[in-house]
């Protein structure tokens, strides 16, 4: 059994009770966690808030010295850790591999940052006044994560909290705890002093509802479905804590008749298809102008039909089971309702067949085409591996069907045309917009949803604003 | 009026009207501990000619607004809103129009 760490201490939960976390491609006991109780996670509150008073004292730059010893231990434990990773999520051991690295680079991003963190100065407010803008830590922070990549999602809440001179208290995922605690028992062995970093794994009702609803946590920073980010920001209201949303997505790619076809056809293709199509930034409504319809959609069947299908570590598989049973369920719901409304279904639309498949959670990487915009691929998240293709005129009507949802994450679209480029990022209503690029995050650049698909900053610059108060100060000085 | 508990309306609400607790401290610690301990974080003040005791103020108030030596002005020149049950987000300043605006990252790649 992995244990829970409160206060630099490993611990069990207080009534004994464990969770078995299992391997998604084969059904088989990875090893078991503490199931925390509400009084378990009061207690990692009180750790975090008795911690707060000195790793908020420490200047920026020390802590950023933590990080970096933390990026350095980890670096050494990459192939354990992703085996792990592998293992209890599911995915590709080269898919594993990149988020270690992901969230080391996410660490040593924020550690880099500690040292730009300055405020501001108002020379005269009036005769004999000045001001100062000063920016101060919020206090103790709760970090809520997925499943889908619980390390780098994980990275993106750390990085910023520590960084500012926040303590934390980490929910990971109630089936993926295991890489999450290692990542946090490294980074109390780098010097995190008792306290500054806890993980309590448990479920939502005990932890994540204790975490949103205390008043002493000042902050929930949560990645995850739209209706529970909802039900959070609901809750958070109460007490008038502070959000940081990543949720939902159903990111639309819009290929024009100019666009380089093999580019996008590969865009298209890892952009869906990548982590089994369990990612809130994934291309998830493709649309194709109508001239060059039919040789892009030929072309990218093409290339589907090489995806490998399998378990995460065997040689050569692109592409891993779903991470749970439920997860497939919802899939195959969304394929026959769009089925039912006169989808085709160019391939793919069933689960694979044969001995190994049956022990998992498989489904096909599956196209579909003549699909009705009102059909469930098209106005939910589809979280898996199924791609709907749609007709469009010209950008605009691109544009205007892209935009025809409550979602606004990521957002593609793919020509040679300047002017097209301009207007297709301007008007998109996403958080991020790439032009002839695949859809990869940059530590450099904001990443955040509009509408119904978050609230906040992660990465860039921009995301330690979100980690800090800002308090203004006003001097006034005798005559 | 003096000698209100801690535990009072007049301590622990927002009074809305021409009603004025006040409160003897040792010293500094007592009181920024004292006015902190309350759910709100909007607006605070300090008076002392000493360096050190407004910087420790001003650093350790859970306010959004600390005044030194001064009335509670606001000024548009600096932003303005709470810290804990006083709010999120800021009006004033330039920081204000930040929340009027969302923010779109773009990536460009080129041949």
């Amino acid at each position: 059994m992995t244990q829970m760490i409160i206060a630099g201490e490993w611990r069990n939960a207080e009534d004994g009770a464990t969770t078995e976390i299992l391997n998604p491609a084969t059904g088989e006991v990875v090893d078991s966690v503490p199931a925390a109780t509400e009084s378990d996670v009061l207690r990692a509150i009180d750790a975090a808030e008795s911690a707060f008073k000195g790793w908020s004292a420490i200047p920026p730059a020390r802590r950023a010295e933590v990080l970096y010893t933390a990026a350095h231990k980890l670096k050494e434990r990459e192939k354990v850790l992703a085996k792990l990773l592998s293992q209890e999520q599911g995915k590709p051991m080269r898919e594993a591999i990149l988020e270690i690295r992901r969230f080391i680079h996410t660490i040593e991003h924020y550690a880099g940052l500690a040292k730009t963190i300055r405020g501001g100065y108002v020379p005269a407010l009036d005769e004999r006044r000045y001001g100062m803008i000063i920016k101060r830590p919020i206090g103790v922070c709760g970090s809520i994560v997925p499943w889908n990549f619980p390390l780098s999602l994980l990275g993106n809440k750390l990085g910023p909290a520590l960084v500012a001179g926040n303590t934390v208290v980490v929910k990971p995922a109630g089936t993926t705890p295991l890489t999450d605690i290692q990542a946090v028992s490294i980074l109390n062995e780098a010097g995190l002093p008792p306290g500054v970093l806890n993980i309590t794994p448990g479920s939502g009702r005990a932890v994540g509802e204790t975490l949103v609803r205390d008043s002493r946590v000042r902050k929930i920073g949560f990645t995850g479905s739209t209706p529970v980010g909802k039900h959070i920001m609901e809750a958070a209201a109460q007490t008038v804590k502070r959000v940081t949303l990543e949720l939902g997505g159903s990111d639309p790619m819009i290929v024009c008749d100019d666009a380089d076809i093999e580019e996008a056809v590969s865009a298209a293709s890892v952009g869906r298809f990548f982590n089994c199509g369990q990612a809130c930034l994934a291309i998830k409504r493709l649309y194709v102008f109508d001239t060059i319809f039919d040789e892009f959609v030929e072309r990218l069947l093409g290339k589907i039909l090489k995806l490998k299908v399998g378990n995460g570590l065997e040689q050569g598989v692109i592409v891993g089971p779903l991470h749970t049973a439920s997860q497939r369920q919802e899939i195959e719901d969304q394929v026959a309702d769009a089925v039912q409304h006169g989808a085709k279904v160019l391939t793919g639309g069933k689960r694979p067949e044969g001995g190994e498949y049956a022990k998992g959670n498989f489904y096909l990487p599956t196209l579909l085409v003549n699909v009705d915009e009102k059909s469930k691929v098209v106005t939910e998240e589809t979280f898996g591996p199924v791609l709907p293709i749609m007709r469009v005129r010209d950008l605009d009507e691109g544009i205007e069907k892209a935009n025809n949802s409550i979602y606004g994450l990521g957002s593609s679209v793919w020509t040679r045309d300047l002017d097209r480029a301009t207007h297709a990022a301007e008007r998109l209503e996403a958080g991020y917009t790439w032009i002839n690029s695949p859809q990869i995050i940059f530590d450099e650049l904001p990443f955040g949803g509009w509408k119904e698909s978050g609230v906040g900053k992660e990465h860039g610059s921009e995301a330690l604003d979100y980690y800090m108060e800002t308090k203004s100060v006003v001097v006034a000085r005798p005559e | 009026m003096t000698d209100a508990p801690d535990d009072s309306l007049v301590v622990q609400e927002e009074t809305f009207g021409p009603v004025l607790p006040v409160f003897k401290v040792k010293d500094l610690d007592e009181g920024i501990v004292r006015a902190n301990q309350s759910r709100y974080g909007l607006g605070s003040s300090v008076w002392t000619k000493d360096l050190a005791k407004a910087r420790k103020a001003a650093d350790r108030l859970q306010a959004g607004n600390v005044w030194i030596n001064s009335l509670h002005i606001g000024y548009d020149e600096m932003p303005f809103g709470g810290v804990k049950y006083s709010g999120f987000g800021r009006e004033h300043g330039p920081e204000a129009l930040e929340y009027y605006l969302e923010t779109k990252g773009v990536v460009i790649a080129t041949s």
